[in-house]
C-alpha cells in the first residue's frame, strides 16, 4: 500500500505540473490541448541542456525556456494568424515529437533513446522533521514544487487581482476588453506560463521520475491526462491536483495489478479515468442544459461555453 | 457558374500549394541548419514515394486509410462538428474486422469479407454514437467526449488483444492477434508492394461521400448546419438528427478504414496500431477543405510522405522524423487563417454572392 501511494505520487508529478499550466490557459480561455508536446520539448531539452552544460540546472532553465518558447509559437499561431486552437494544439504536438525524435538521431546519433550517466537527475530534497523512510520524503524538488504551485495557483487566481484579470477574461472576454484588460496579452502570457509548466512535467519526467533519459515519445499521451486533468477538475487548482492524483494512481496501479496477477485487467484501471471524465462531463452539460433548451443555441454558444471550462 | 467554381477550385488548389512550400522551406532550413542537404533529401522522398511503380503503389496503400479517415473527420468538420474521435473508430473497426474474419476463418471469402468490412463499419459507428448522442441532446462538448472515447478504445483493445485475442510466442513483444488466413487477404494488385484492393474501398467512399455531400438532403442539411446552425434550425433542419446522422456516418467510414487495413496490407491488429491516425486524418480533411475530392487528393500527399518515411532508412541518413517534422509544418501553416483570409478577400473581388459570408466556424474561437 505504501508502495502505491508512493509510486501514485511519482507518476502524478509531471501530470500536475502539466496539468496546471492547463489550468491557466483554460481560465484565459484557451482550450490548450499542447500540453502533451510542450511537455515533451521540456523532456528534451533538459536531457540536451543538462548533457551539454554540464549543470542538471541550466537543464532545468533550458527545459522552461523551451517550453515557453514553443508555447509562444502556439500563442501566435491561434491569436495572430487565428489559427484553430485544437488544430494548432495538435499541430504543436505532432511537430514536438518529429523535432525531437530529428535531434534525438543529429545531436545524439541514436533512435529510440538515450541516457548518459553523465547527467545527474534533480535532486532530492530531505525533509529534517520527517522519519527519513516516511513516503512524503526524500523525493525528487519538482514533487515538491508541484505541490506548492498547487497552493500558489489557487492563492494567485482568487486572492490576486491579476488572477481577477485572467479569470475574467476567460469568462466573458468582452466584458474584459470593456474594463481596459488586453485580452491578447493575458492569453500569450498564459499560454507562455504553460510552457514553463509543461516544461517543468517534461523535466521531471526525464530527469526526475527517470534518471538522464529521453526517450522518443515518452510523455506517451500524458499531457493528454494533464488535459483530461483539467478538463475533470473544472479548472479548479484543488479539484485538479485530485483529478491528477487519480488519473496518477490509475497509472501506478494499473502496471502493479498486471505484476501481482490480480483479476482486473490493468487496461480497465488505466481506462476507469476516461470514463469517469466521460460521466462528469456529461453531468456538468446535463445540468447546464436542463432539458429545455435547443441543441442549435450549443452549438452557437459553444465558443463561450468552451471558453467557460 | 462553371468559370466561378473553377476559379474557387483553382484559389483553393493555390493555397494549398502555398502551405505545403511554407513547410518544405521551414523543413528546407531545419534540414540546413542539421547538416544533411535538403534539396537532395527531397528529391530522394519524391522518388521514393512517386519516382517507382512500387512506391507509387505503396503511396496508394498508406493513403487509403488516410483518405478513409480524412472523409470521416470532414463529414464532421463541414457539419460544424469537433469530432478528432477518429482514432477510436478506427481501432474498434479494425478489431471487428478481426474478430470476424478469426471467427470465420473457413467461410467462403466472398460472404466473410464483406461482412467483416460492416462489421467493421459498425463498430465504428457504434464507437461515435455515444458523442453523437451526448452533443445533439446535451451540447456535450465533442472535442474531450471524442478524444476520452479514443483512450477507452486504445486501452479496450490492448485489452483484447493482450489477453483474449493474444497470439504469444512466435510474434516476441509484440502484442498482435493471430494473422488473417490468406484466403480472407484482399489481393495484391502490384507485385512487391502492399497496395491491395482495399485502395477501391477509399475511392469508393470518396465518390460516395462527394455524391452525399452534394446530392442528398442529409448531406445539405449538414453543410447547413456548419455554415450557421440557427439557419439551419430556422429552414426546418432537424438539428438534433442531422448532428447524430453525421456523428454515424463518421464513424462507420473511420470503422472502415479499421478493415481496410486488416483485410489489406496488415491483416492482424496490434496493439497501439497506427497511432497518429486519427489526427492525420484531421490534417488530410483540412488540407483538402472538408471536401471529399480534396481529401483524395490531399490523402495522396500525405500518402506519399508517409510512404516516404517507410524508406528513409535505407536510403538517406536523414532521421525518419523529418517526415513527422514535416507533417507537423503541414499542419500549423493549413490553420493559418491569414493565408485563407487572402482567399475570401480575392472571391469577394470576384463579386460572388455570399463571399463576404461567415466562414465555417471553428470550434473554439480566440480572438
Amino acid at each position: 500500500m505504501g508502495e502505491l501511494i508512493a509510486a501514485t505520487i511519482r507518476t502524478t508529478a509531471p501530470i500536475l505540473l502539466a496539468a496546471l499550466g492547463g489550468l491557466l490557459c483554460a481560465r484565459a480561455g484557451v482550450f490548450n490541448i499542447a500540453l502533451e508536446g510542450l511537455m515533451l520539448m521540456g523532456a528534451f531539452a533538459v536531457i540536451a541542456g543538462a548533457y551539454f552544460s554540464g549543470s542538471v540546472w541550466l537543464g532545468l532553465l533550458g527545459a522552461m525556456a523551451v517550453g515557453v518558447a514553443t508555447a509562444l509559437v502556439f500563442a501566435f499561431f491561434i491569436q495572430r494568424l487565428r489559427a484553430d486552437v485544437i488544430i494548432a494544439g495538435l499541430a504543436i504536438n505532432i511537430l514536438a515529437l518529429g523535432l525531437t525524435t530529428f535531434l534525438l538521431k543529429v545531436w545524439f546519433g541514436v533512435d529510440g533513446s538515450f541516457t548518459s550517466d553523465q547527467i545527474s537527475g534533480l535532486p532530492t530534497v530531505y525533509l529534517p522533521l520527517l522519519p527519513d523512510t516516511f513516503f512524503l520524503n526524500n523525493l525528487s524538488i519538482l514533487i515538491y514544487v508541484s505541490w506548492v504551485l498547487v497552493a500558489a495557483i489557487a492563492w494567485f487566481l482568487y486572492r490576486t487581482p491579476w488572477g481577477l484579470t485572467l479569470r475574467a477574461v476567460g469568462e466573458f472576454p468582452a466584458a474584459a476588453t470593456t474594463a481596459g484588460i488586453n485580452v491578447r496579452t493575458v492569453r500569450y502570457l498564459a499560454v507562455a506560463a504553460s510552457g514553463a509548466l509543461c516544461g517543468l512535467a517534461g523535466a521531471q519526467l526525464a530527469n526526475g521520475y527517470l534518471t538522464g533519459t529521453f526517450t522518443e515519445n515518452m510523455t506517451a499521451g500524458r499531457g493528454y491526462l494533464a488535459f483530461t486533468a483539467v478538463i475533470f477538475g473544472a479548472a479548479q487548482p484543488g479539484l485538479v491536483f485530485a483529478a491528477s492524483l487519480l488519473l496518477g494512481m490509475a497509472d501506478a496501479l494499473g502496471v502493479r495489478l498486471q505484476l501481482l496477477q490480480v483479476p482486473i485487467p490493468a487496461e480497465f484501471v488505466l481506462m476507469f479515468p476516461y470514463v469517469l471524465t466521460l460521466v462528469a462531463l456529461f453531468l456538468t452539460s446535463a445540468a447546464r442544459h436542463r432539458g429545455g433548451e435547443l441543441p442549435v443555441d450549443e452549438l452557437a454558444l459553444s465558443e463561450q461555453a468552451q471558453e467557460s471550462l | 457558374m462553371l468559370a466561378a467554381s473553377l476559379r474557387r477550385i483553382g484559389w483553393q488548389l493555390g493555397r494549398q500549394l502555398l502551405v505545403i512550400a511554407i513547410a518544405l522551406v521551414v523543413g528546407l532550413a531545419i534540414l540546413q541548419i542539421s547538416g544533411y542537404a535538403p534539396i537532395e533529401t527531397y528529391q530522394i522522398m519524391a522518388t521514393a514515394a512517386f519516382g517507382t511503380s512500387i512506391g507509387l503503389a505503396n503511396t496508394l496503400r498508406w493513403a487509403t486509410p488516410l483518405i478513409l479517415v480524412g472523409l470521416s473527420v470532414a463529414l464532421s468538420f463541414r457539419a460544424g462538428l469537433f469530432n478528432i474521435g477518429a482514432q477510436g473508430q478506427f481501432y474498434v473497426g479494425a478489431f471487428a474486422a478481426i474478430i470476424v474474419g478469426l471467427g470465420l476463418k473457413d467461410g467462403p471469402p466472398w460472404l466473410v469479407v464483406p461482412f467483416g468490412f460492416l462489421a467493421a463499419g459498425l463498430a465504428g459507428l457504434a464507437w461515435a454514437l455515444l458523442p453523437g448522442l451526448l452533443r445533439a441532446y446535451y451540447g456535450t462538448n465533442e472535442v474531450i467526449s471524442t478524444l476520452m472515447m479514443n483512450f477507452i478504445a486504445l486501452q479496450f483493445t490492448n485489452y483484447l488483444v493482450r489477453v483474449p485475442y493474444n497470439e504469444g510466442g512466435a510474434t516476441g513483444q509484440v502484442l498482435a492477434t493471430a494473422t488473417l488466413p490468406d484466403p480472407l487477404r484482399l489481393m495484391t494488385l502490384e507485385p512487391g508492394s502492399e497496395l491491395t484492393l482495399a485502395v477501391f474501398v477509399a475511392l469508393g467512399m470518396a465518390a460516395l461521400a462527394a455524391v452525399y455531400t452534394t446530392r442528398t438532403t442529409s448531406g445539405y442539411e449538414g453543410k447547413v448546419l456548419g455554415a450557421n446552425p440557427y439557419f439551419a434550425e430556422n429552414g426546418g433542419v432537424n438539428v438534433r438528427a442531422a448532428i447524430v446522422t453525421t456523428f454515424l456516418l463518421s464513424g462507420f467510414i473511420a470503422g472502415l478504414a479499421g478493415a481496410t487495413e486488416m483485410f489489406g496490407p496488415i491483416g492482424r491488429f496490434i496493439g497501439g496500431l497506427h497511432e497518429d491516425l486519427g489526427f492525420n486524418g484531421v490534417v488530410v480533411s483540412l488540407m483538402g477543405f472538408n471536401n471529399p475530392w480534396g481529401v483524395l487528393l490531399s490523402g495522396l500527399f500525405f500518402g506519399g510522405l508517409q510512404n516516404a518515411a517507410q524508406q528513409m532508412r535505407l536510403l538517406t541518413e536523414v532521421p525518419r522524423a523529418m517526415v513527422t517534422v514535416l507533417q507537423g509544418l503541414v499542419t500549423i501553416a493549413v490553420t493559418a487563417q491569414i493565408l485563407r483570409l487572402s482567399l475570401r478577400r480575392q472571391r469577394r473581388a470576384a463579386g460572388q454572392p455570399g463571399a463576404a459570408g461567415p466562414e465555417p466556424r471553428p470550434a473554439v474561437e480566440v480572438s
